[in-house]
């Protein structure tokens, strides 16, 4: 464990201190910080300048255009047609703008669960996707080989209901010019869930064979993870808590890990510290403690939120104390 | 090979000398577009009617034919020059004296003819121009039940003349013996082609049960026009076929509608599944071309089979047809050289203008119902509310206003009208029965056995004398068990619910073919002449089309499942019984303990009624969640 510690320090710590505090991937990995910042100092030539030096991978990338994009999508729309109107056209700009109209949607209609919208926000959500959705028609048809901006697409695509068929094809799009995307996978995933699609068959069955086509440390390895992840998420209750327990689960869950986030080709990226977030968590809830402590070991004291995963826990922070020392008590040597 | 013009009795001939068969033709300039709803049928009617004589054995030709488009009827020809000449002599000799005996068999044989009609293009032609002009074409020909002989006559003389025609022949000189006396007339020029109050402005879509998508739009004929369907049809198989897998066969096609305009359609196969993500793809390209990223490979490869077409060596001879229509609607010649020079010099720029107005002036065809997620909004056929004479449905949830200004159909709370400013026809049944239908192709059927208070000498009396004459269209009788009954009065518990009188059975093809002389009911119907509805109801697009259920769910309506509601509604019920049994209990005990003055009791009072409202409120708490709709 020192070992991996030491290659992903850059990303990862294992310093547990207190108060627990959940942080956004920017208080974990500094030079998303760096991109924030510029960001909100409309400074464009820095905000490219630490993307193009520090970005590993696309998936960094689209990590660090998502983060953007979400913490002030009004300010950075209107930053960002101020740069195009006076500089003209930039793929970069294009992504990040693609990114914000989803942002701002997303804003309008907030996180609430989708019985507690009202018609204005519901309204406000649609109009707002729909803007994004043609504003990517257009852009694809300049850059049909983007891949984020094919990943946005497949966001605005389950938000504005264009169907499975119309989404499935923006994903193969997309493993197309890339197959290693995690951005795409997570994003095609969502879709096929049944509260928009799918089934829960058929997105396992996508998780797993997307997995199982990546390479070793691959975050695609942990596609079944996010699979099991998502189903938690949306039937929190025994049953739910019972798939979790099962020894096939389990194993499943530990391969993903291995596989992934814990394989010694894994590349680290910012989606990767999610996966590990999320592995922590589903884990734990299936009472794999043992299996728990590499991922706790690696989040310490200032965990993110595991693709918001853990902010639907009860006392989040409290929470992930127990689950911490639980899994610590039964995996530290 | 050359081409050129000779006149041949008046008429011009346009000509590619060729060896082998003869071929030749007569191209009229008049065809369905010239015609309206309440004579539709007439020329294709005139055409059958020219054949007479010939499809005997003694003198069938087998390399015969003829033809009625949106804007000419054309008669062809390939043989010997006798039968050339016997050919062409027949047909104009039938044309200036029309066979009316045989009047009655070609209705019936046309009857025929239709039921091999429809289909996706076709819907997009009628939906985009409304049931007139250059959107009759596919719809039954109703017209034929009013007109009559003299009528037919009239139509020949206007429109069959030694003016109004161009032939074609692939010899330098006139054969002998051809005697082609025609009556002198006027060039008719092609009508302008209308745009349905339902599709305007484009683009817009229509959703329609069919394994295709198909669009549609008007563009100029010279420019780019070649080398934009060569692109977009390589462009678009790659795409869909090759890359995406969603569709087999792609066509992309133009014909004329006028000198200088023509129709550009494409249609894609594809599994209804798979229709949005068919219609993304040819956006995407159509978007792609309309922004000019086309390589100098695609546009030199399109350039190449462009021209190399014209190099086959019966080109000319193929072209023949077309060249003697463009010249009945009076495009402007043009030498193979100078077509050769104009492809040449198309541009990047011009495709991509010529895609853009593609784009923006696109009608489609889908299987999908909901398209304003990639631009296009659906076709909108609903009108206001008349105000008149109310009838309301017996047991149904259904009524019917007519009034001098046209008339609504309410089913439940949904509506249609059709105001006779935008009727196109009246179908009139001899029981009294009306549908009158507008020019979107929504039509509304007035049956007097469905609605209270409503007589057939009323609904003659009400809807007659509002139509215009040449609107009326007899039907023919319809049997008994045809004319629709009204249902019975529905069960107690169903009071209230929308009821369908009658059913699919009697609605199915309302309109369509069987109007001349098969039973089917005048009950309401949505595009007649193409779709089906329930009988007694009108069927309108965002309520009944067929597939109204592919619509997913919107974004943030996901709703539970249903064993999932009744299982946290059985929860609610449940604690709602506890706990008002609770709170009853509570508050008797309560109510039981006044008569108590004993200080023990005191002191429990409070603890009681408190009890009591603490159970009471859950309660009613879960009484509303457990009776919440």
């Amino acid at each position: 464990m020192a070992e991996w510690i030491s290659r992903h320090g850059r990303y990862y710590n294992d310093r547990m201190g207190h108060p627990v505090r959940f942080v956004g991937i920017e208080d974990r990995v500094p030079w998303i910080r760096t991109c924030l910042d510029a960001a909100a100092a409309h400074d464009w030539h820095g905000l490219r300048t630490t993307i193009a030096t520090n970005a590993t991978c696309p998936d960094d990338v689209n990590a660090t255009l998502s983060t953007i994009a979400d913490a002030n999508p009004a300010d950075t729309g209107a930053w960002l047609r101020d740069l195009d109107a006076d500089a003209g056209p930039d793929l970069l700009r294009t992504e990040l703008m693609a990114e914000v109209l989803i942002g701002a949607a997303w804003l309008k209609r907030s996180h609430a669960r989708a019985r507690d919208l009202s018609e204005h926000q519901i309204s406000e959500f649609s109009a707002g996707i729909l803007a994004a959705e043609h504003f990517l028609t257009k852009q694809i048809g300049h850059h049909p080989t983007d891949e984020h901006l094919w990943a946005s697409r497949i966001s605005t695509g389950v938000g504005a209901s264009v169907g499975l068929s119309e989404i499935t094809r923006r994903h193969r799009r997309l493993a197309t010019i890339d197959p290693n995307s995690f951005a795409g996978a997570r994003r095609y995933l969502l879709a096929l869930l049944p509260k928009w699609y799918g089934t829960y068959p058929d997105t396992l069955q996508f998780a797993r064979t997307t997995a199982a086509h990546a390479a070793p440390g691959s975050l695609l390895r942990s596609l079944p993870a996010l699979y099991y992840a998502d189903h938690w998420l949306m039937e929190p209750d025994d049953q739910a808590k019972q798939l979790l327990a099962r020894n096939d689960v389990r194993e499943e869950l530990v391969r993903a890990g291995l596989d992934s986030v814990l394989n010694p080709t894994h590349r680290p990226t910012a989606y990767g510290l999610h996966m590990v977030s999320t592995l922590a968590l589903l884990l734990s809830l299936g009472g794999w403690w043992a299996d728990a402590w590499p991922y706790y070991h690696i989040l310490g004291s200032t965990p993110v939120s595991g693709f918001n995963l853990w902010e639907t826990m009860r006392d989040a922070p409290q929470t992930y104390l127990k689950f911490f020392d639980r899994a610590r008590q039964a995996g530290q040597p | 090979m050359t081409t050129d013009v000779i006149q041949i009795q008046g008429i011009d001939f346009v000509t590619a000398p060729s060896p082998g068969p003869i071929r030749a033709g007569l191209c009229f300039r008049v065809g369905m577009a010239d015609e309206f709803y309440g004579n539709h049928g007439i020329c294709h009617l005139i055409e059958h009617l020219a054949f007479d004589g010939m499809l005997d054995p003694a003198n069938q030709m087998v390399h015969a034919n003829g033809m009625t488009t949106d804007i000419h009827t054309s008669f062809y020809i390939e043989g010997t020059q006798a039968e050339v000449v016997d050919f062409l002599n027949r047909i104009t000799a039938n044309l200036r004296e029309l066979p009316l005996h045989r009047l009655d068999k070609e209705k019936q044989v046309l009857k025929t003819e239709q039921t091999r009609r429809g289909g996706p293009v076709a819907e997009a032609r009628n939906t985009r121009h409304g049931l007139q002009d250059f959107g009759l074409s596919g719809v039954a020909e109703l017209g034929l039940n009013r007109v009559g002989a003299e009528e037919i006559s009239a139509w020949a003389a206007k429109y069959f003349t030694a003016d109004n025609v161009v032939g074609f022949l692939t010899t330098a000189e006139a054969p002998e013996g051809l005697d082609l006396r025609l009556p002198p007339g006027t060039r008719q020029l092609p009508p302008a082609p209308s745009l349905s109050p339902a599709v305007d402005p484009l683009p817009r879509a229509y959703a329609f049960d069919t394994n295709a998508v198909v669009f549609e739009s008007l563009v100029p004929t010279r420019g780019a026009l070649g080398m934009l369907v060569r692109l977009a049809r390589a462009r678009f198989t790659v795409e869909l076929r090759e890359v995406d897998a969603i569709s087999y066969s792609i066509s992309v096609d133009t014909s004329m509608v006028g000198a200088d305009t023509a129709r550009l359609t494409c249609l894609a196969d594809t599994e209804p599944r798979n229709g949005a993500a068919v219609v993304q793809s040819l956006v995407d390209q159509l978007v792609s071309l309309g922004q000019g990223h086309i390589s100098a490979e695609e546009m030199e490869r399109a350039r190449r089979a462009l021209i190399a077409e014209t190099e086959e060596g019966d080109y000319a001879k193929q072209l023949l047809g077309d060249r003697a229509i463009g010249r009945l609607l009076g495009t402007p010649e043009e030498t193979l050289a100078r077509y050769r020079r104009r492809v040449e010099a198309v541009t990047v720029d011009d495709v991509a203008a010529l895609a853009r107005t593609v784009r923006e002036s696109a009608f489609w065809i889908t299987p999908v119902n909901d398209l304003r997620w990639v631009g296009l909004p659906p076709a909108k056929f609903l009108l206001p509310v008349v105000e008149g004479h109310r009838f309301q449905a017996i047991n149904a949830d259904e009524a019917i206003i007519v009034s001098d200004k046209g008339v609504t159909h309410y089913r439940g709370q949904a509506h249609w009208t059709v105001p006779y400013d935008q009727c196109v026809g009246v179908l009139a049944y001899p029981d009294g029965a009306r549908q009158v239908v507008g020019v979107s192709g929504v039509s509304i059927g007035i049956e007097p056995t469905l609605y209270d208070g409503l007589t057939p000498a009323l609904v003659t009396a009400l809807v007659d004398p509002q139509v215009n004459a040449d609107h009326m269209i007899p039907m023919p009788a319809r049997r008994e068990d045809a004319i629709p009954t009204a249902p019975p009065p529905p069960p107690q518990a169903a009071i209230g619910q929308p009821s369908y009188a009658g059913g699919l059975q009697a609605a199915a093809g309302a309109p369509t073919n069987d109007a001349l002389g098969y039973t089917n009911a005048p009950v309401s119907t949505f595009r007649p002449g193409h779709s089906t509805a329930p009988s007694g109801s009108t069927v309108g697009y965002a309520w009944g089309h067929p597939q109204a259920a592919m619509y997913p769910n919107q974004p943030g309506m996901v709703q539970p499942r249903p064993a999932k509601r009744i299982a946290a509604r059985i929860l609610w019920v449940v604690l709602a019984v506890v706990f008002s049994l609770c709170a009853a209990f509570m508050l008797l005990v309560f109510l039981g303990s006044l008569s108590d003055t004993s200080p023990e009791i005191a002191e429990i009072r409070p603890i009681l009624i408190g009890a009591a409202v603490m159970t009471g409120i859950p309660a009613i708490l879960f009484i509303r969640a457990a009776t919440r709709r």
